[in-house]
C-alpha cells in the first residue's frame, strides 16, 4: 500500500508547491494536506509563539498521526522550535520546514545563498541553519542572504506567475554561491523559474522534504 | 462585540478555499475567516456505503479543535457530509452551518420554485436532496427543477476550459425561466452565476457567499440575543 505522507501547514499557499514536489519526486505517495490557519492568525505582531498555540500544533500534529500519516512534514516556517518540541512524543517520523534543505544544502557546500520574501523567515531560517550547523559541528561556513519582500504580497493577491518571475530576477543577482536554498515553502514554484539560468544548484524546501521522507519511509535512495 | 468574530471554515477540500475566502471580503470583511482543510476525511471516507466510523469522529474532533481555536461560529464545505454533519454538530458547543442551508434558506425566501443547477450528477442530487429536505421540515409545496449542465464538468476538469464550462452552464440556466431562484450545487459555479441574466423576480445564488451570510446571521442573531438578555 501506498504510504501516506501529510502535510500539516498554517496556509493553503503550499499545496501548489507541494503538488509540484511530489509529481516531480514521489509520484506513487498518498498525501494529504491538513491545514489551520488560525495557527498563523493568533502570532502577535511580533511574531511570538504563544503557550496555546505549542499546544495546539502539538495537537494537530499527533491527530495528523492518529489519522493515519506514515511520515508528516510541517511547511511553517515560524514553528521549527514547536515542531521539533512536539515530534519526540509521536511514533511517525516528522519533519521541519526546513531541515531537510539544510542537511542538503550543507552536503553541497559551506557558501550557502539564502533568498526568502520575509524578513521573519529569513529570521527563522538563518537561526535554523545556525541549529544544524551546531549540532552537527560544522563551522565557517557563509550565509548570502536576500530578502525580496516585494515578491511576497505578489502571491498573497495570486498572482504566482509575476512572484516567480520576480524572485527569478532577484536570484540572478546570487550566482557566486555553491547552493542557493529558498525560504519559503510557498516559493516552490519559483524554483522551475531560477533553474532556467542555469548555475549553482538550487534547493527548496518542498522538494527536499518530499525526497528526504521518501528515502526515511523507504528506506532507499532517491 | 469589541473583537472581530472568528468563523472556522471545515474543509474536506482546498478547491473551496479560495471561494470561501473571496466571499468574505465581498460580503463580510468584519468576520475573520479561518479555513481548517483536512484531507483525510475523504482519503479515508466509503463513498458508496456508511460513512466509517473513524471518519465521523474526525469530523465532530475538527468541530472541537475549531471551537478550541476560538470559532464563534463554524461552516463545513464538503455536501456529500450534509446529512452527517446535521447530525454531529448537535455534539458540540457552537453553531455549524452545512455548505447549503444558507443558500436555500434564501431560495426559500424568493420563492418555492427552485432550481438547482450543477456541472455534475452526484452534487445536483445532494443539493436536491437537501432542498427536499429543508421543504419538507418546513411545510413548502416545493416545485423543483434539478439539472446538470451537460458537459461542464468535462470541460472544467478535464480540459481546463472555464469559458466552455461557464458558457454551458449560464446557457442552461437560461432555460430555467419559470424558478424563482437557481442554486449553484458547486463551489467552483462562481464565475459562471455572475454570467446569468436572471430574469426580473428571479434570484441566482452560489454556496460561497450564502454560507457567508447564513454564518453572519448565526453569529449576529447570538449577539442580539445574549445583548437583549
Amino acid at each position: 500500500m501506498a504510504h501516506r505522507m501529510t502535510v500539516v501547514s498554517p496556509m493553503a499557499l503550499v499545496v501548489p508547491p507541494v503538488d509540484a514536489a511530489v509529481a516531480r519526486h514521489w509520484p506513487e505517495v498518498q498525501k494529504v494536506y491538513l491545514i489551520d490557519e488560525s495557527l498563523y492568525a493568533d502570532l502577535g505582531a511580533d511574531r511570538q509563539i504563544t503557550a496555546v498555540q505549542e499546544r495546539r500544533l502539538d495537537t494537530l500534529l499527533h491527530y495528523a498521526a492518529d489519522c493515519g500519516a506514515d511520515g508528516i512534514v510541517f511547511a511553517g516556517s515560524v514553528f521549527g522550535a514547536p515542531v521539533a518540541q512536539a515530534r519526540r512524543t509521536i511514533g511517525v517520523p516528522v519533519f521541519t520546514a526546513y531541515e531537510a534543505m539544510i542537511e542538503a544544502a550543507f552536503a553541497a557546500g559551506r557558501r550557502i545563498g539564502v533568498l526568502t520574501t520575509s524578513p521573519w523567515t529569513m529570521q527563522n531560517i538563518t537561526a535554523d541553519i545556525a541549529a544544524y550547523a551546531s549540532e552537527h559541528g560544522i563551522t565557517g561556513y557563509e550565509l548570502v542572504k536576500t530578502v525580496d519582500e516585494a515578491a511576497r504580497p505578489m502571491i498573497l493577491d495570486g498572482d504566482l506567475v509575476g512572484h516567480d518571475r520576480k524572485v527569478a530576477a532577484t536570484a540572478r543577482g546570487m550566482a557566486d554561491v555553491d547552493v542557493l536554498i529558498l525560504g519559503q515553502f510557498s516559493m516552490g514554484t519559483a524554483a522551475a523559474e531560477i533553474r532556467k539560468d542555469g548555475g549553482r544548484p538550487v534547493l527548496t524546501a518542498p522538494e527536499t522534504a518530499v525526497q528526504a521522507m521518501r528515502r526515511r519511509l523507504e528506506g532507499t535512495p532517491s | 462585540m469589541s473583537k472581530r468574530p472568528r468563523l472556522v471554515i471545515v474543509s474536506p477540500l482546498d478547491l473551496a478555499l479560495a471561494a470561501i475566502g473571496k466571499a468574505f471580503k465581498e460580503e463580510w470583511p468584519e468576520g475573520e475567516c479561518v479555513n481548517l482543510l483536512d484531507e483525510s476525511l475523504y482519503a479515508d471516507n466509503d463513498f458508496h456505503g456508511e460513512t466509517p466510523q473513524v471518519v465521523r469522529d474526525r469530523i465532530v474532533w475538527l468541530f472541537n479543535y475549531g471551537i478550541d481555536c476560538g470559532a464563534d461560529a463554524l461552516a463545513f464545505t464538503g455536501s456529500v457530509f450534509n446529512p452527517l454533519i446535521r447530525e454531529l454538530r448537535k455534539k458540540v458547543s457552537k453553531p455549524v452551518v452545512t455548505s447549503f442551508e444558507g443558500m436555500i434558506e434564501e431560495g426559500f425566501a424568493a420563492g418555492k420554485r427552485i432550481g438547482v443547477l450543477s456541472s455534475a450528477p452526484q452534487a445536483r442530487d445532494v443539493l436536491a436532496a437537501d432542498v427536499k429536505t429543508y421543504a419538507a421540515e418546513h411545510g413548502i409545496a416545493l416545485e423543483l427543477d434539478a439539472r446538470c449542465a451537460d458537459g461542464a464538468f468535462e470541460a472544467l476538469q478535464g480540459r481546463d476550459d472555464r469559458a466552455e464550462h461557464d458558457r454551458l452552464i449560464v446557457a442552461e440556466a437560461g432555460k430555467m425561466q419559470d424558478c424563482d431562484a437557481i442554486l449553484f450545487a458547486q463551489f467552483s459555479m462562481g464565475l459562471a452565476a455572475a454570467q446569468v441574466s436572471a430574469r426580473p423576480g428571479q434570484v441566482v445564488l452560489t454556496a460561497p457567499v450564502t454560507t457567508v451570510r447564513k454564518l453572519r446571521r448565526v453569529v449576529e442573531g447570538a449577539g442580539a440575543k445574549a445583548a437583549a438578555e
